[in-house]
């Protein structure tokens, strides 16, 4: 890894970047198809920002683990029988192999399928099976962590749990207080799992976020989203941070799956039953919120031109009952079909990208100015860990 | 990455610790970097003998087979002169690959694009049209099929690419010695199974030569023999042995099939699993060898095929049709018990934490011992 964010980029990039939206434009092609661009954001934009790993209501009871892949990096969040919630590599300390591989309920100990390695909830390693031999098993006394699991720094905020893999990141509180100030009275906290989506869609995984930040599209891609709320009383997306945008609409029409059929949100504010408020949380995910749900929208690279997508869906604690089981899968289907809608637009960007024709983009001086915010940032915040970690 | 910034100094400190003092394996980019891997192709796969196939797979003149060894196109052909020799299966001309399956009774080998035919000694016969339409070359004066040198070790032929290896003899000697009462001439090959493993083709073999994982994810071999009478692998040069003499037979494990001839019955209960590092493992059991060849595709994806000999007609008579496929499926069982613990590894790799292992003094030793043998032969 000898070029930095600087060579890979080239100054005519960097330039259009750091231009005006009018004069400039978003990244080059290759930060869409080079391999060694993806592990540079791994490492330089990923590694140390806080990501979203999942939710506190995704394990609610001690014993409770889900595996989760974030910035390509394997990992597990566990709730101890403290009820603390924890997150570790998900690789054992041995052959490197994945621990958790599916979600688990009531575990006292996290084995490795492999050996048999055990380690506590707390990661701590316990017992190793025939390690010295058949027969010959290992207890690892207290004061020995060299086969501990490797914990990472965990945090949560109103309930959302964040990673920061390499540590250095200021506290979460820090990182979100400016999206606070949209949120007054708002308690997400008490809101229920109400389950998610994936998606694999076959374009890299910052379309995703371009596309959620992109309020221009709607008209032409998403019929019945432009009923509940048309473009004419939507805003385009505005910066608030270096790392975060903001943007909000006004509902004109209620729908089943949209407002319809659900009880709100707890606490909410009077103003939001009539606003849809939605956030985009660089590098990480982009959170959407309705009166009656609020949908977490997740882009994880598992390529260059290739990104799961994840949406989690969050509901009002009294919607979780049976009354409305079939309110609240509409709901799901809902998001279900708008994902549907993008999936074209998506990938055919990212074919876009491989023609020596498109050269970052001629962009909207109204509605892309989020987008080329959000193209700069990526750059900018490279730069940035990148000086930090040399 | 270069090689340089993959095995670092550092790196190359931990690779000579023990294993159980602090020793590791090969760091996480050995296993996901795409130019590793050609690395591999060129200067691991192409510098030493390369198992590529057996004498059941061309047994007779005008058979030909296409495989796949170091990433590259290649085919075994059984010449009308008895000969069996290897070439790079391409045209000379456009660079088309010549035989895309395997073939019976060919008498030329003829590219499927613009139809040169090449004689099963490599030698270009016929160039059709190649000096305007109806203007054949036949002089025979062009270029021939690039000959790849081949050696035979009983029934099983291997090539080496670069042409400069040590004799095969050398090369097979330590594995050669363990069995001097085996005749493995009299094996004929059963059936080839083939496995995809989304994972790099050294955490395949790896898992071959760990005998600690069997108590978790192998029931019935364990208990067929179990863990605590078991061993590591034994690391000798170029090569991992694990040696063990079997107990009651079992269906797919030495029930209704002939064992192999002249033993006495000590040494018919003889089982050996042998690495020959980097190309293929044998498996000796006393009615069949299974060979384990792989094919890297890409750093994340390797087919695996299981060649499954038999002592003689037990291949292909008919009256062993039922202990045989007993042995086909025991090892299909086997194997698919272990892709996923292969994968989990490979999806583990992609983690920062991981840094090449907390490993067992006692059973880890043959995989820090491969991880060196890989390094020392691409320095």
């Amino acid at each position: 890894m000898t070029e930095g964010t600087r060579e890979l980029l080239g100054e005519a990039a960097l330039a259009g970047l750091r231009a005006d939206v009018s004069q400039g434009h978003g990244l080059p092609n290759m930060a869409y198809t080079s391999d060694a661009w993806l592990e540079h954001e791994r490492r330089h934009l990923m590694w140390p920002m806080w990501m979203l790993a999942g939710f506190e209501s995704q394990i609610p009871d001690p014993g409770d683990a889900v595996p989760v892949s974030v910035a390509g990096c394997p990992l597990v969040l566990v709730r101890s029988h403290g009820g603390k919630i924890a997150a570790f590599h998900n690789v054992c300390r041995h052959r490197g192999a994945v621990i958790v591989t599916e979600p688990c309920k009531g575990l006292a100990t996290l084995t490795c399928p492999y050996h048999a390695w055990a380690y506590g909830l707390d990661g701590r390693l316990r017992t190793r099976p025939h390690f010295h031999g058949g027969g010959h098993h290992d207890f690892p006394g207290d004061g020995d962590d060299r086969g501990n699991l490797r914990g990472v720094r965990c945090e949560s905020w109103r309930g959302m749990l964040f990673i920061n893999i390499d540590g250095n990141a200021a506290p979460l509180a820090e990182h979100m207080a400016p999206a606070e100030e949209h949120l007054e009275g708002w308690e997400p906290q008490t809101l229920a799992y109400g389950g998610s989506l994936t998606f694999e869609v076959a374009a890299n995984w910052k379309h995703i976020h371009e596309n959620f930040i992109d309020v221009y599209h709607k008209f032409a891609i998403h019929p019945a989203l432009c009923e509940f709320a048309p473009l004419e009383t939507s805003n385009p997306m505005v910066p608030i941070a270096d790392h975060l945008l903001k943007t909000w609409h006004v509902i004109a029409a209620p729908q089943e799956g949209r407002g319809k059929g659900l009880p709100p949100l707890p606490g909410l504010p009077d103003a939001l039953h009539h606003e849809g408020r939605f956030f985009t949380m660089i590098p990480t995910c982009n959170i959407n919120i309705w009166y009656d749900q609020i949908a977490v929208l997740v882009a994880e690279p598992t390529g260059t031109g290739t990104t799961r997508e994840t949406i989690h869906l969050l509901f009002a604690p009294e919607a979780m009952a049976g009354q409305f089981d079939s309110a609240r899968q509409t709901a799901i289907d809902t998001w279900d079909s708008l994902n549907r809608e993008d999936i074209l637009p998506l990938e055919s960007m990212q074919r876009g990208r491989e023609s020596p024709g498109f050269d970052g983009g001629t962009l909207s001086p109204f509605w892309d100015p989020g987008t080329h915010f959000f193209a700069r940032q990526v750059a900018e915040l490279m730069l940035t860990h990148e000086g930090k970690a040399s | 990455m270069s090689f340089q910034s993959i095995i670092t100094p550092e790196i190359r400190a931990r690779l000579s610790r023990p294993a159980g003092e602090g020793g590791t394996c090969l760091p996480n980019a050995c296993y996901i970097d795409p130019e590793w891997l050609e690395l591999e192709n060129e200067r691991l796969f192409a510098r030493t003998w390369m198992y590529a196939g057996c004498l059941d797979q061309v047994p007779e003149p005008g058979d030909v087979f296409p495989t796949t060894i170091a990433g590259k196109p290649i085919v075994l052909v059984h010449g009308r002169d008895g000969e069996v020799r290897a070439f790079h299966n391409v045209c000379r001309h456009r660079g088309a690959v010549l035989v895309e399956k395997p073939c019976n009774n060919l008498s030329q080998l003829t590219c499927p694009y613009h139809a040169w035919a090449y004689g099963l000694d490599g030698k270009l016969r016929t160039r059709p049209h190649f000096h305007g339409a109806d203007k054949y070359d036949l002089s025979k004066e062009g270029p021939g099929l690039a000959a790849v040198r081949i050696s035979l070790w009983f029934r099983s032929i291997f090539i080496n690419l670069d042409g400069i290896a040590e004799p095969l003899e050398d090369y097979i000697a330590p594995l050669a010695k363990r069995i001097p009462h085996h005749d493995l001439g009299a094996l004929r090959l059963y059936k080839t199974v083939t496995w995809e493993f989304r994972a790099n083709w050294k955490l395949v073999f790896e898992n071959y030569f760990d005998n600690h994982h069997i108590a978790t994810i192998h029931p019935r071999l364990n208990a067929f023999y179990p863990m605590r009478e078991r061993s590591a692998f034994v690391p000798d040069g170029n090569f991992l042995r694990t040696e063990y003499m079997v107990g009651e037979p079992q269906e797919g494990r030495g029930l209704g099939l002939p064992y192999h001839p002249g033993l006495t019955p000590e040494q018919a209960r003889f089982s050996g699993g042998y690495h020959l590092f980097p190309s293929c493992c044998y498996q000796l059991w006393p009615d069949q060898l299974t060979i384990f060849q792989v094919f890297p595709v890409a750093p994340d994806h390797t087919v695996e095929q299981l060649h499954i000999f038999m002592v003689g007609d037990a291949a292909t008579d008919p009256a062993y049709a039922q202990p045989a496929q007993s042995v086909a499926d025991m090892w299909d069982e086997l194997n698919r018990e272990d892709i996923g613990a292969v994968e989990w590894m490979q999806t583990g790799r992609r983690s920062p934490a991981f840094d090449g292992g907390v490993l067992s003094g006692f059973w880890d030793r043959p995989h820090q011992h491969f991880a060196n043998l890989v390094v020392e032969a691409m320095s």
